[in-house]
């Protein structure tokens, strides 16, 4: 299968088992405190942060318990990252993971479970769960935004910046209206603020140069069938090194000619609520 | 003959049958086990050598974590470092890493405590036969590194791990989706299968033997199974496999024998000891939940640690399943390992050496 028949066939995949299976929130918080693409530890989170008010950490939907790590390492020492996590198997081949729970709450006992059991507490006050889901089918996390019920959210993503790059400058475009000639790397500062929390990722991203599109990548699903995780298997820039140490995007590289040019960059989130800004360059 | 001259020959004839049976019927006795104190050293209090004044054992350091301690010893009993363990730690034999969840980059510390080099990474460590791997973020990945911090390979997992092992070939991980995922030295991909055969399918526990070519799991819920996959003609094969009685949601112990002919795995009933050869199960009646296993294979011994809650005991065993002795270790943390012909133990705050010997 191509890169692009790939990426349809996860995107497809993720939306048809949206249209058929929903999940609830697993705490009494509908409110990502991180979303499924966010800069974590140095590459972007396949899952999302939690929080919990009453700091119970609750089934997303009925299924079989399968993997229960009420502790920090796995069977012969191999630490957790997770943390105290737990997996619970549902129907539609899909499984979702409970992180960051507190050793020695978690609900060991249970073998099935129904929607809205209670897995375990969060570790610590103000403390949030990480909660992913898998397909197992096709071997890809999907984001679980796509599942849950809509969270009340009516902030639209912002822009910091975006940057035109190379190893002997850097524009800022918006205080830079000329640019020399060359080859840059087109860099995104962008984040989804809502209620209390301001880094998440968006839920899409798209560059036009000149009307033409450049990149565009939503975060849907992601997979790494060839031992590198990508959110566009057609498109190795969404890899682990879509965000620079500094936790900007990296978008991709464009050859600027002389002239004039013109970047459109929008970002939205899973609500829709969108953000787009239009630059005009003359490329000297 | 008279009653009274029968007696003296009734006698004579008692003591020779006593003597004949001494000599002649009696059967060998088999020497007692017994492990002999080597040395002892407390770590609450005590001050390391003077590094200046190496170990007499030719170098060789043991690395230990218990309790609140971590750091590390001599063979001969020595303590080369002993640091408080603040967070977490890692360690091998020459190496500790303390480390944090949160932290995004590591400092390994040397046998005598010293930083020896950095890795600027997030992730946790973890040691396995000399070598050191890193545990991604959100347990999707996992990284390994040279002796000097440099990046050898990562790989991008897919799924949660919910098993690793490791040994000097190869490094295995399992995933809650019930793959197993088989790493070579250079970072290529050996193996990646799904054994299923279960309703839910998920890996629990892993096992690697790279030079017999062997890797053995536990996996699967509804039914459960052992699976030993075998490399044969370059491609790993499933040799065997068998249902079991056990319905563990949780990661699971397992362990080859460094001789290749025997799997230890966490039972319903205690530990199972499987000879690969044919199959044959027997089961050691002690807490299987959380083992470890270390040979010596000069004495054909094999030293279990089976943890209970507060304590463990260390079994002595002769393969398969004879247990020649067994000593109780104080401590949720304790453990024991042979070295050369020593056991090498921790408990409570104290570690210690036991010769291996017959009385």
């Amino acid at each position: 299968m191509t890169g692009r028949r790939t990426g349809i066939t996860l995107g497809a995949a993720a939306l048809a088992v949206a249209a058929i299976f929903a999940l609830e929130w697993p705490t009494d918080r509908p409110e990502a405190a991180s979303t499924f693409g966010t800069l974590s530890d140095g590459r972007f989170s396949t899952g999302m942060l939690v929080g919990s008010g009453d700091g119970l950490v609750r089934t997303a939907a009925a299924g079989d318990l399968a993997f229960v790590l009420d502790g920090d390492s796995l069977a012969g020492g191999f630490p957790s990252t997770l943390g105290a996590f737990v997996a619970v198997a549902h129907p539609q081949d899909l499984t979702t993971v409970y992180g960051r729970l507190e050793p020695g709450t978690l609900s060991t006992y249970l073998t099935t479970v129904r929607e809205r059991d209670i897995l375990g507490r969060v570790s610590g006050a103000g403390a949030a769960a990480w909660f992913g889901v898998f397909d197992r089918a096709k071997d890809a996390w999907v984001n679980p935004l796509i599942l849950l019920a809509p969270e009340k959210d009516s902030i639209g993503p912002v822009i910091r910046s975006v940057l035109l790059s190379n190893d002997e400058r850097s524009y800022r475009l918006g205080e830079a209206r000329t640019v020399r000639q060359g080859r840059y790397e087109v860099l995104l500062d962008t984040a989804d603020p809502a209620g209390t929390a301001a880094g998440r990722a968006p839920y899409s991203v798209r560059l036009l140069v000149d009307g033409i599109e450049r990149f565009a990548c939503r975060f849907d699903s992601a997979a790494a069938p060839e031992g590198v995780l990508l959110f566009d298997p057609r498109d190795a820039r969404t890899g682990p090194d879509f965000y620079d140490e500094r936790g900007f995007m990296r978008l991709g590289t464009l050859d600027l000619a002389r002239g004039a040019a013109y970047l459109n960059v929008s970002v939205a989130d899973f609500e829709g609520n969108s953000r787009e800004l239009t630059y005009q360059l003359a490329v000297e | 003959m008279t009653e009274e001259a029968r007696k003296p020959l009734a006698a004579i004839a008692l003591v020779l049958a006593v003597l004949v049976y001494y000599f002649v019927a009696a059967g060998k006795l088999e020497p007692e086990f017994v492990l002999a104190p080597a040395w002892t050293l407390g770590l609450d209090g005590a001050t390391p050598s003077d590094p200046a004044d190496p170990p007499a054992s030719g170098g060789a350091t043991l690395g230990f974590e218990l309790g609140r301690f971590h750091g590390q010893a001599s063979a001969d009993g020595r303590l080369l470092f002993a640091g408080g363990k603040e967070f977490r730690s890692a360690v091998s034999d020459g190496y500790v890493i303390p480390y944090a969840l949160d932290s995004d980059g590591l400092t390994v510390l040397d046998a005598s405590g010293a930083p020896s080099y950095e890795i600027r990474a997030p992730g946790a460590p973890w040691f396995s036969a000399g070598r050191l791997f890193l545990a991604g973020p959100e347990m999707g990945s996992v990284s390994e590194y040279s002796e000097t911090g440099e990046l050898l390979w990562t790989f991008d997992l897919g799924a949660p791990i919910s098993a690793f092992a490791a040994d000097g070939g190869l490094a295995v991980a399992g995933l809650v989706d019930g793959t197993i995922v088989a790493i070579e030295r250079d970072g290529s991909v050996a193996l990646r299968t799904a054994p299923g055969g279960s309703r839910i399918e998920i890996i629990l526990g892993l096992a690697v033997d790279s030079a017999r070519g062997r890797i053995a799991a536990v996996c699967g819920i509804d039914r459960q199974r052992f699976v030993l996959l075998t490399r044969t003609g370059g491609a790993y094969r499933v040799a065997s496999h068998s249902y079991l009685t056990t319905d563990f949601r949780r990661p699971v112990s397992i362990r080859l024998s460094a001789d290749g002919r025997h799997a230890w795995y966490e039972g319903a009933d205690g530990i199972v000891v499987r000879r690969l050869e044919d199959g044959s199960e027997s089961t050691l009646d002690f807490p299987s939940r959380d083992f470890t296993i270390s040979e010596d294979p000069v004495r054909g011994l094999t030293y279990l640690l089976s943890r209970d809650g507060e304590s463990a005991t260390l079994v002595v065993v002769s393969p398969p399943d004879r247990v020649l002795g067994r000593y109780y270790l104080p401590g949720a943390d304790a453990f024991a390992r042979a070295y050369g012909d020593l056991v090498f133990t921790g408990s409570g705050e104290r570690l210690a050496a036991f010769a291996a010997g017959e009385d």
